[in-house]
C-alpha cells in the first residue's frame, strides 16, 4: 500500500514536471516598448573635417616610366602641358655594305592606352632634338616636373594624328633626313661617335616629345618610355635588302616628364620655387571657396583632413565607448570630372601630422561613380584613424591627420585632377550640399552609471 | 519510506524550479518584473483569495496567521506548478504578423512544508516566486536622425523567489497573529542584442541584477463561529508589509562582436531598491453541516508603490491594488466513522491594477477561476487540486500590447505525522 501511495504521487509529480513543450513567443513592438537608455549605437554626421591643398614645388619624375604628351587647358589647374624627354643610345657598330643607302630615320611612339580629355581631337605630335646633354642639377640625382631642357629650333619631325586611345596604333614620326644621313655615315665610318656612348649623347642629346607651341589640343596621351629610332637603309643589289639599326632609349634615369602648368586662382596663390617644403593652403582660406585640389604630376600631391573635432564628441556624449565604424566619404565636384576627365580610380589615404609628409597608408578609397549624378563619392574606412585620434590628446595639436591622393599605381603615371569641397563647400552647379565632405560615425555608447 | 518520498519530492520539485521560464511576459520588462500575486494553493481556484481562509489540511500562505489552523501532529507538504498558455494581441500583430502570437509554458513555482508545532504554534515554510522577468522583444532601433535602423532583440529571464519561513500563534481561541520572515534573493538578467550590419556592430548587452534581502510581512486573523450549532464562521484576515530594503547588485557588460568594449567592459552599482508599504484584509464567511460547508472570501490589497517614486522611459510604478473574490463547496466522506473532506468545488475572480503605468496608463489585470480538490478517500494522505485561470492582462491605451492566459494550476499535497510521540490523532 505504502509504494502504491508513494508510485501514485510520485507520477503526478513527474506529470507535472514533464509538461514541458513550451513556445516562447517573440514579441515584436514599437519604438516604445523598451528602454533604449543601456545600450545604443549611435550614427552622427556633424564631425568637421578640416580640409587643405598640399603642394610641393616639384614632384621628381624621372626614372618612373612615365611619359605623356598633348595639353588642355583646365578649368581649375589652368594650362597643362606635359613632355618628355629621352635620352637615346646608339646601336652596336654594324658592319655597312658600301653600297648602302640610308632610307630613312623614324621615331617610334607605342602608346599605352591612357588618355584624359578629347578623344575625338586629332593631336600634334612634335620630336625636337635636345640642344646640350642632359645633366642633373648639382647635389641632384633626378629630374623633376618642373625641371626644362632647351632644344634645337627646328623640330626634327611632326605627325597630326588621331589616336585611337582603346586601340591605339604605334605613332611614326619621320625625322629628320639630315640627321639621318650624319647618323649612317658615322656608323659607315665606324666613328668613335657611335662607339663610345659619352661622345654620341655629346652629338646627339636626346629628344623631347611634345605638343608644340599652338593651343593646346584639348587631350593629354600617356605612351611607352620604350620609344625608339630607328635607321632604315638598303643596299642597291638583287634582293634589295631592307635593314634599320635602332637607337633605343637606355637609361630610364634621364627619362623624366616635365609638366607645363600656369595656375588659375586661387592655385597661384601656392608659391614656386620652394623645394622640399610642403606648402598647404587650408579650404577656408581667401579664394578657395572651401574647396580642396588633388593632382600630383602639378604639384597638388593631395588633400589633407584633419578631424580637430574628434575629442569633441567625448564632451557631447560621455557615453561613448567605441567608435565601431567611421567613414569619410569625399565627393569629388561637379563638374571636375566626366567621361572624358576621368577621376583618378582609385585613391589612398596615408596618415600624416604636422610636418603633412605621407606617413603609413591608413585606408583605400572605394569609388562609386554616378556620372550626372551625385552620388559619385570615395569612401575611406578611417574607423581606426578615428579611434586611435579619439584616445589621443596630442592629436590636434601636431595636426595628425590623413592625406588623400592618387593609389601608388596611378600617383606618376595619370593626370587626372580631383576637386574636393569641404563640409561647408556650396555646389553653384547643383544642390548646394551635394558635393561636400562627409565624415560618418557609428559609436557605441552605454551608461555610464546604472 | 518517508524519507524516501521527501528526498524524491524534493528532487523533483528542484530539477521543476529551474526549468526554463518560456512564456514570454512582455510587460515583465519594467521595475522587477511581474510580481507574482497567485497563490498557487488551495486558493488558486478563488482567485487566489486567502487573507482570511484558514485551512486544517492545506498551506494557506496568503496569510501567515492561518497556521495555526493546521491539525496538530501533522506535517504537510504541497508542491504546486502552473501552465501558462499566453495569446498576445494588439495593434502591431493586427497590422504586420496577423492577428496573434501564442507562448505556452509550465514550471513548478512552489513548494511548501507546515506543521502546527503545539496547539498555539503553527509554522510552515516554502520557496515560491516572488516575481518573474520573462520577456523577448524583437524590433528596430533607430540609429540616427537620418532613418537608419538596426535589428534589436530584448530577452529577459530570472526572477526573484521567496523562501520563506511563517509563524503563527494562537492568542485565545479567536485570534492569530503570523509572521513570514522571507529570504528574497534572485538575478532578473536582461540581454539585449543590437546588430547593425551598416555599423559593423553586433553588441550583446548583458545586465545581471542581482538582488537579496531578509523580508517581513505580518498577518492576523479573526475567526468565530456564530448561529444555530455554529453552523456560520466568520473569518476576517489582515496583512501588512512594511517597507523594506532589497539590496541590488547591478552589473552591464557589453560585447560588440563578442570582444569586450575596451573603455568599459564592465559596470558595477550597488543601489538599494525599496519595497513598498503593503496591506491587505479579506472576509471569509462559511456555512458548515456535517458533510458540506460553503464558504465566500473576499480579499483587497494594496502596495503603495507611487511614494517610492521609481519610472523609467515611458514607464512609473504606481500603487498597486488588488479585488478577489470566491466560493467554495467542499464535501465530506465518512472514513471510520470520522467526516473527512473528499472534494470540494470553487470559483473565483479577481481584478488588479499592477503596479506598472505605461504610458501613463495602469497596466491591468483581471480574471476568473475554476478549481477542483480531490482527496482520494483510498488515499487519504494525498490530495490534488487543479484550478483553471483565464484572465486578460493590458492597459487602455489605443493598440496597446493585450496578453489573454489561460493559466493551469497543479497542487499536489500530502501528509504524514509529525511527532506524535505514540498518539495516533487519525
Amino acid at each position: 500500500m505504502r509504494n502504491g501511495l508513494f508510485w501514485l504521487g510520485a507520477l503526478g509529480i513527474c506529470a507535472v514536471v514533464s509538461l514541458n513543450g513550451c513556445v516562447k513567443a517573440n514579441i515584436v513592438f514599437g519604438q516604445d516598448q523598451v528602454d533604449h537608455g543601456l545600450t545604443n549605437i549611435v550614427k552622427i554626421d556633424t564631425v568637421t573635417p578640416v580640409m587643405s591643398t598640399l603642394f610641393v614645388d616639384s614632384i621628381p619624375t624621372s626614372g618612373r616610366g612615365i611619359a605623356m604628351m598633348g595639353g588642355y587647358d583646365d578649368a581649375y589647374f589652368g594650362s597643362i602641358q606635359p613632355r618628355s624627354y629621352f635620352e637615346l643610345a646608339p646601336p652596336p657598330l654594324t658592319s655597312l655594305d658600301p653600297q648602302a643607302v640610308f632610307d630613312s630615320l623614324v621615331l617610334y611612339i607605342v602608346p599605352n592606352k591612357y588618355y584624359y580629355g578629347d578623344t575625338t581631337q586629332p593631336l600634334d605630335i612634335y620630336a625636337e632634338q635636345i640642344q646640350s646633354q642632359m645633366l642633373f642639377p648639382p647635389s641632384q640625382f633626378q629630374f623633376y616636373n618642373n625641371d626644362s631642357f632647351a632644344v634645337r629650333p627646328t623640330p626634327l619631325g611632326h605627325i597630326r594624328h588621331l589616336i585611337d586611345p582603346h586601340n591605339p596604333d604605334t605613332v611614326y614620326i619621320h625625322l629628320d633626313s639630315t640627321l639621318g644621313q650624319t647618323l649612317f655615315g658615322l656608323m659607315r665610318a665606324a666613328s668613335q661617335t657611335i662607339t663610345d656612348p659619352s661622345q654620341f649623347l655629346s652629338f646627339f642629346p636626346g629628344i623631347r616629345i611634345s605638343s608644340g607651341y599652338g593651343p593646346n589640343p584639348q587631350i593629354v596621351y600617356g605612351y611607352k618610355d620604350s620609344i625608339q629610332v630607328k635607321l632604315w637603309y638598303h643596299t642597291p643589289d638583287l634582293l634589295r635588302s631592307i635593314n634599320a639599326m635602332t637607337f633605343k632609349f637606355a637609361d630610364p634615369s634621364y627619362q623624366f616628364m616635365e609638366v607645363r602648368n600656369k595656375p588659375l586662382p586661387p592655385l597661384d596663390q601656392f608659391r614656386r620655387g620652394f623645394n622640399s617644403v610642403v606648402e598647404q593652403i587650408y579650404s577656408t582660406a581667401p579664394g578657395f571657396d572651401h574647396q580642396a585640389f588633388v593632382n600630383p604630376l602639378l604639384g597638388y600631391v593631395g588633400t589633407k583632413v584633419e578631424f580637430p573635432s574628434i575629442r569633441d564628441l567625448y564632451l557631447q556624449d560621455t557615453t561613448l565607448r567605441i567608435i565601431t565604424k567611421a567613414q569619410l566619404i569625399v565627393r569629388p565636384q561637379v563638374p571636375s570630372f566626366s567621361t572624358q576627365f576621368q577621376l583618378p580610380p582609385s585613391l589612398i589615404m596615408d596618415a600624416t601630422d604636422l610636418n603633412n609628409q605621407p606617413g603609413p597608408q591608413v585606408s583605400t578609397g572605394v569609388l562609386s561613380l554616378d556620372y550626372g549624378g551625385s552620388d559619385t563619392q570615395y569612401t575611406f574606412d578611417i574607423t581606426a584613424l578615428l579611434q586611435s585620434e579619439l584616445n589621443d590628446p596630442s592629436a590636434v595639436i601636431n595636426k595628425k591627420g590623413v592625406i588623400i591622393l592618387p593609389s601608388q599605381a596611378n600617383y606618376f603615371s595619370q593626370i587626372n585632377r580631383l576637386v574636393l569641397g569641404d563640409r561647408f563647400f556650396q555646389s553653384p552647379y547643383t544642390s548646394p550640399n551635394y558635393f561636400q565632405t562627409q565624415v560618418v560615425i557609428y559609436y557605441v555608447s552605454t551608461k555610464n552609471t546604472l | 519510506m518517508e524519507l524516501r518520498i521527501y528526498l524524491i519530492l524534493f528532487a523533483l520539485v528542484c530539477s521543476g524550479l529551474v526549468q526554463a521560464q518560456n512564456t514570454s511576459s512582455p510587460y515583465s520588462i519594467y521595475g522587477i518584473g511581474t510580481i507574482e500575486t497567485g497563490a498557487y494553493n488551495r486558493t488558486t481556484g478563488m482567485g487566489s483569495t486567502g487573507l482570511a481562509y484558514r485551512s486544517d489540511n492545506n498551506i494557506i500562505q496568503n496569510n501567515p496567521a492561518s497556521y495555526t489552523a493546521l491539525i496538530q501532529q501533522m506535517f504537510h507538504i504541497e508542491i504546486g506548478g502552473r501552465g501558462d498558455f499566453s495569446n498576445y494581441t494588439g495593434a502591431y500583430f493586427s497590422s504586420t504578423v496577423g492577428s496573434s502570437q501564442v507562448s505556452n509554458d509550465f514550471t513548478v513555482t512552489r513548494v511548501a512544508f507546515a506543521t502546527k508545532v503545539t496547539k498555539w504554534w503553527g509554522a510552515g515554510a516554502g520557496l515560491m516566486p516572488y516575481s518573474k522577468m520573462d520577456y523577448n522583444f524583437s524590433n528596430v532601433q533607430p540609429l540616427g536622425p537620418q532613418g537608419e535602423f538596426a535589428s534589436a532583440t530584448y530577452e529577459g529571464s530570472g526572477g526573484i523567489h521567496k523562501a520563506y519561513w511563517g509563524n503563527a500563534f494562537s492568542l485565545g481561541k479567536h485570534l492569530s497573529v503570523g509572521v513570514n520572515t522571507s529570504f528574497l534573493f534572485g538575478a532578473l538578467q536582461s540581454q539585449q542584442t543590437i546588430i547593425a550590419p551598416t555599423a559593423n556592430a553586433s553588441l550583446l548587452t548583458t545586465r545581471n541584477l542581482y538582488l537579496r534581502n531578509a523580508v517581513f510581512d505580518f498577518g492576523a486573523q479573526y475567526y468565530t463561529h456564530f448561529g444555530a450549532a455554529k453552523q456560520w464562521g466568520l473569518t476576517l484576515g489582515a496583512t501588512y508589509t512594511p517597507i523594506q530594503p532589497l539590496y541590488a547588485e547591478d552589473s552591464l557588460t557589453v560585447l560588440d562582436n563578442n570582444i569586450p568594449l575596451p573603455n568599459s567592459n564592465s559596470l558595477l552599482d550597488r543601489n538599494v531598491f525599496k519595497l513598498p508599504n503593503g496591506y491587505g484584509g479579506g472576509i471569509a464567511l462559511s456555512k458548515e453541516s456535517l458533510m458540506r460547508r460553503f464558504t465566500f472570501l473576499a480579499d483587497f490589497s494594496r502596495q503603495l508603490w507611487t511614494p517610492l517614486g521609481y519610472a523609467g522611459t515611458g514607464y512609473n510604478l504606481s500603487n498597486s491594488d488588488r479585488y478577489s473574490a470566491g466560493i467554495e463547496v467542499s464535501r465530506k466522506r465518512n472514513i471510520f466513522n470520522t467526516p473527512v473532506e473528499h472534494i470540494y468545488y470553487q470559483l473565483g475572480g479577481y481584478y488588479q491594477k499592477t503596479y506598472l503605468t505605461y504610458q501613463g496608463y495602469p497596466v491591468l489585470e483581471w480574471g476568473a477561476s475554476v478549481g477542483i480538490g480531490v482527496n482520494p478517500w483510498r488515499y487519504p494522505q494525498w490530495g490534488y487540486h487543479i484550478a483553471l485561470e483565464g484572465g486578460t492582462t493590458a492597459n487602455y491605451e489605443e493598440g496597446a500590447l493585450k496578453e489573454n492566459f489561460v493559466r493551469l494550476s497543479i497542487t499536489i499535497h500530502y501528509w504524514d505525522r509529525w511527532f506524535t510521540r505514540g498518539r495516533k490523532v487519525l
